[in-house]
C-alpha cells in the first residue's frame, strides 16, 4: 500500500491515537473491521431514508379519546372494512383500538398497493401488530397512530394487539384480508367496494 | 454514623500479573509486535464478512420484503 495514500495517512493517524490507548494489535484490527461495517450499515440505512423514505413512522397527531367515539372521523359509522382512497392513490384504512378489540373487526385491502393505517384508541394503551409483515406500532390514548405500509404478499393475517391492555389482551384481534390484485378488482366490479 | 467500606486490595499473585501485563504494553513500540497469524487475520475478516451478509440478508430479504413501511 502506498504510504502516502489518504488510507494509510487515515490508518496511521488512527493508529497514533490507538497505540497512545496501548491496545492490542488483534484489538485495534477488530476495531478498523467493526467500524467499516457499522459504517456500512449506517450508509446503507441513509440512502433508504433519504431517497426511498424507508423510515419509522413517526407521525404526532393528538385526538380526544374519550369522544371519539362520538364524531369525527372515528365515529362507528366511518369505520368500514373497505379502505377509502386518498387522492394520492393510498388506501386509507381507519382503526380504533378498545377494550378489548379492533374496530372494524375485519379489514379488506389488497396487496402491493400502499395502505394508510390511521388508529386510534378508545380507552387504554394497545398495539397493533400484523404478523410476517412490518405493521406494526402502539396505538397511545390521546395521539392518531398513522402508519403506511405495503403488503406483498396476499393472505389472511391476523391484527393482534401486542401492548398488554388488561384481561382480555389475549384475545384482543382482528383479521386483515389482503387481496391480490385481481381479486381486487373483481371485488370492485362486484360493487362490494365505497 | 460511620460506614466501613471495605478496602478493595489486589491479590498479591494478581498484583504482579498485571503489573508485568502493563509494563509489556508500555514498553512494546510499533516496531516490536509480532504480527499477527494470517490464519487469525483471515478468521478476522471473514467473521466480519459473515456479520456482514447477514445483516444484509436479514435487511433485503426479509424486513424489505414484507413491505416498506414509512
Amino acid at each position: 500500500m502506498n504510504p502516502n495514500s489518504w488510507i494509510s495517512k487515515t490508518r496511521s493517524k488512527l493508529g497514533l491515537f490507538l497505540q497512545d490507548m496501548q491496545i492490542e494489535h488483534l484489538e485495534k484490527n477488530w476495531l478498523y473491521l467493526a467500524t467499516a461495517m457499522i459504517g456500512f450499515m449506517v450508509v446503507i440505512l441513509f440512502i433508504g431514508a433519504v431517497f426511498l423514505h424507508l423510515n419509522p413512522p413517526s407521525h404526532w397527531e393528538t385526538i380526544d379519546s374519550a369522544s371519539l367515539h362520538l364524531g369525527g372521523e372515528f365515529a362507528e359509522d366511518k369505520l368500514r372494512a373497505q379502505p377509502s382512497e386518498l387522492p394520492d392513490g393510498t388506501l386509507q384504512v381507519k382503526l380504533v383500538a378498545a377494550r378489548y378489540g379492533f374496530f372494524p373487526r375485519e379489514i379488506v385491502v389488497p396487496a402491493d398497493k400502499k395502505i394508510q393505517f390511521r388508529m386510534a384508541s378508545l380507552d387504554v394503551l394497545h398495539g397493533a401488530h400484523i404478523p410476517m409483515t412490518n405493521m406494526s406500532t402502539m396505538i397511545v390514548p390521546g395521539h392518531i397512530s398513522e402508519v403506511t405500509t405495503v403488503f406483498p404478499k396476499p393472505g389472511e393475517y391476523p391484527l393482534l394487539c401486542n401492548e398488554y391492555c388488561g384481561m382480555g389482551h389475549d384475545h384482543m384481534w382482528s383479521k386483515v384480508t389482503v387481496l391480490s390484485q385481481n381479486d381486487w378488482d373483481a371485488r370492485k366490479t362486484e360493487g362490494k367496494q365505497p | 454514623m460511620r460506614f466501613n467500606f471495605p478496602k478493595l486490595r489486589l491479590m498479591p499473585h494478581n498484583k504482579h500479573f498485571l503489573e508485568r501485563v502493563a509494563m509489556s504494553i508500555e514498553n512494546q513500540s510499533p516496531e516490536d509486535h509480532e504480527p499477527a497469524p494470517v490464519g487469525t487475520m483471515v478468521l478476522l475478516v471473514l467473521t466480519a464478512l459473515g456479520m456482514t451478509v447477514a445483516w444484509a440478508f436479514l435487511y433485503f430479504g426479509i424486513f424489505l420484503p414484507r413491505g416498506t413501511v414509512s
